[in-house]
């Protein structure tokens, strides 16, 4: 651990790293919140992967056609933006099951990022940190991003937050007392895909489900009310990628991975400590 | 009946998938009624409870309340959802929930005012959990959690409450202290409630109607002759409602 301290203070990428990764846990926890008590983990798990073909999109037009102003996270932003409208407007206007259409978009976004890197030079390396992660790269234009999408996060969530509390917990009622449920469940499912994109450069495509979920899961055990569990969920989720970080750096294991057992650890944890307290209770 | 007309229902339709529930349905309640929905399950009650708030859209017929659209009159409703379609494990509290009754029409930012604050608290009072107002949800008995979404459905100072199964799985002596909390209110506002238990009605319940695809409506005063003894203590009559006689009952069988 001393050595990933001298790390952070010596080196600007760790610096880098560690500031992505506090960037993200607040978006994380106070997302991940609503993900978990709305239930809509699997939603945030087709958004994640969906991904993938704006990452593919953007990366194959900057390389290939030289379009050098476009990052592969801006075409990330751009695919899960669309992602979330699709499953919005299937799952509230069309007698297409949601399930369905999560996987599809899941899939096709899949399949249009990896035929984009396959005809990009270079691709497989690119291919493996998009979808692992692969925080040591963050640089300081991405750290703007990610603080730009959490401050419009935190904006929308302060300024709506007893609507969208809600239609998380009853939205019939919420909608026979004139809120507008349509819409405030569409951007309930926009900032998800904008906390996915800032999650996805911390531990990658695949692993963005676990930290969405997992802060605000062990969170949730403890606490009364939306907001505390936001609170918790933002502090979990600092420690648990700060604690994986840590870890990864002196045997260079892959700092993401390293992130999500750290969490998933955490809540394993709790979940069986729990059950052991009840039996004992009764 | 000399009190105004406050709900209508007039030859209404609906079907669902293509499977007809409703076809040609009548119903007229009156100001500071007791209406008691009653019927077997898949007949039709929340569906029709659903129509009268406007949530779901008949095919057919028209719907009126407080003279005007169901859409419209919504802000007159408070409704009271099955209890048991709530998340159970939901991190919110006894004051959340009751604020959740003053949410107001339109895309309103910011929080709760210090007006809806004060009217929360005057309905935990009224509903007598001013002493709960921070106790999660999940961890209220079965009997509170309904009062507090009763006192929910309230808090926005409502003219007519739509209730889905107040008192299902309550034991009896939680279900007498509803009842009283229910007639004190019914003494300003008109009252529609779903059950599915059809043995007992209350003294002070004015209208019983059977939904069972079908709307039948038994006033209160006819059904006396089906009045079996007061078996069930004072106030309770006993509704035989296996045996009253429905027009369509030859035709259309018990579904």
């Amino acid at each position: 651990m001393t050595e990933f301290f001298h790390a952070i203070v010596n080196y600007s990428f760790m610096m880098h790293a560690l500031l992505a990764s506090l960037l993200a846990s607040i978006a994380c926890g106070v997302v991940g919140t609503y993900v978990v008590s709305r239930r809509i983990t699997y939603l945030a798990g087709g958004l994640a992967h969906s991904v993938l073909g704006g990452m593919g999109i953007a990366h194959y037009l900057n390389i290939v056609h030289g379009w050098t102003w476009l990052h592969p996270l801006h075409g990330a932003v751009f695919a899960a933006l669309l992602a979330a409208i699709i499953i919005g407007l299937v799952s509230l206007h069309s007698k297409e099951r949601e399930d369905t259409a999560i996987g599809a978009v899941w899939a096709i976004g899949m399949a249009l990022g990896i035929v984009f890197i396959s005809q990009t030079p270079g691709y497989s390396q690119d291919l493996m940190s998009y979808l692992f992660g692969n925080i040591l790269m963050v640089g300081s234009g991405d750290l703007v991003l990610m603080a730009t999408l959490d401050a419009l996060i935190l904006l929308t969530v302060t300024l709506f937050f007893k609507q969208f509390q809600a239609v998380c917990f009853d939205q019939e009622f919420a909608r026979i007392r004139g809120v507008n449920v349509d819409l405030f469940y569409l951007l309930l499912l926009v900032l998800t895909a904008l906390t996915v994109v800032i999650l996805t450069t911390v531990v990658g495509i695949v692993m963005v489900i676990a930290l969405l979920a997992l802060p605000a899961a062990v969170a949730m055990r403890f606490t009364r009310t939306i907001f505390q569990t936001m609170l918790l969920g933002v502090l979990l989720s600092a420690l648990f990628s700060t604690i994986g970080l840590g870890l990864s750096y002196a045997p260079d294991l892959p700092a993401g991975a390293t992130i999500i057992l750290v969490a998933g650890t955490v809540y394993v944890l709790i979940a069986l400590g729990n059950r052991i307290l009840n039996k004992l209770r009764h | 009946m000399v009190n105004e007309l406050v709900l209508n229902i007039n030859r209404v339709s609906f079907s669902y998938n293509s499977e007809v529930i409703f076809d040609n349905i009548n119903l007229t309640v009156h100001e500071r009624e007791f209406v008691w929905i009653v019927g077997p399950n898949g007949g039709g009650k929340t569906t029709l409870m659903k129509i009268i708030l406007g949530l779901l859209t008949p095919s057919g017929g028209s719907v009126e309340i407080f003279g005007t659209s169901p859409l419209k009159a919504r802000s007159r409703i408070g409704y009271m959802p099955q209890h048991a379609y709530l998340d159970q494990r939901f991190p919110i509290t006894v004051l959340e929930i009751i604020l959740m009754g003053q949410l107001k029409k339109g895309i309103k930012a910011g929080l709760f005012s210090s007006r809806d604050r004060r009217a929360a608290f005057e309905t935990l009072e009224l509903i007598g959990m001013s002493d709960l107002s921070g106790r999660p949800f999940g961890e209220l008995s079965g009997g509170q959690q309904r009062r507090l979404l009763i006192g929910r459905a309230l808090v926005a100072k409502p003219d007519m409450l739509l209730l889905d199964e107040p008192m299902a799985n309550l034991d009896r002596r939680i279900e007498k202290e509803l009842y009283d909390l229910l007639r004190r209110l019914n003494q300003n506002l008109t009252i529609i409630m779903i059950s599915h238990d059809p043995a007992f009605v209350s003294e002070f319940v004015e209208q019983v109607v059977c939904v069972n695809r079908k709307v039948v409506i038994h006033p209160t005063a006819i059904m006396e002759r089906e009045f079996i003894g007061e078996l069930y203590g004072s106030g309770m009559r006993v509704v035989r409602h296996d045996q009253h006689h429905h027009d369509d009952d030859k035709t259309q069988g018990n579904r």
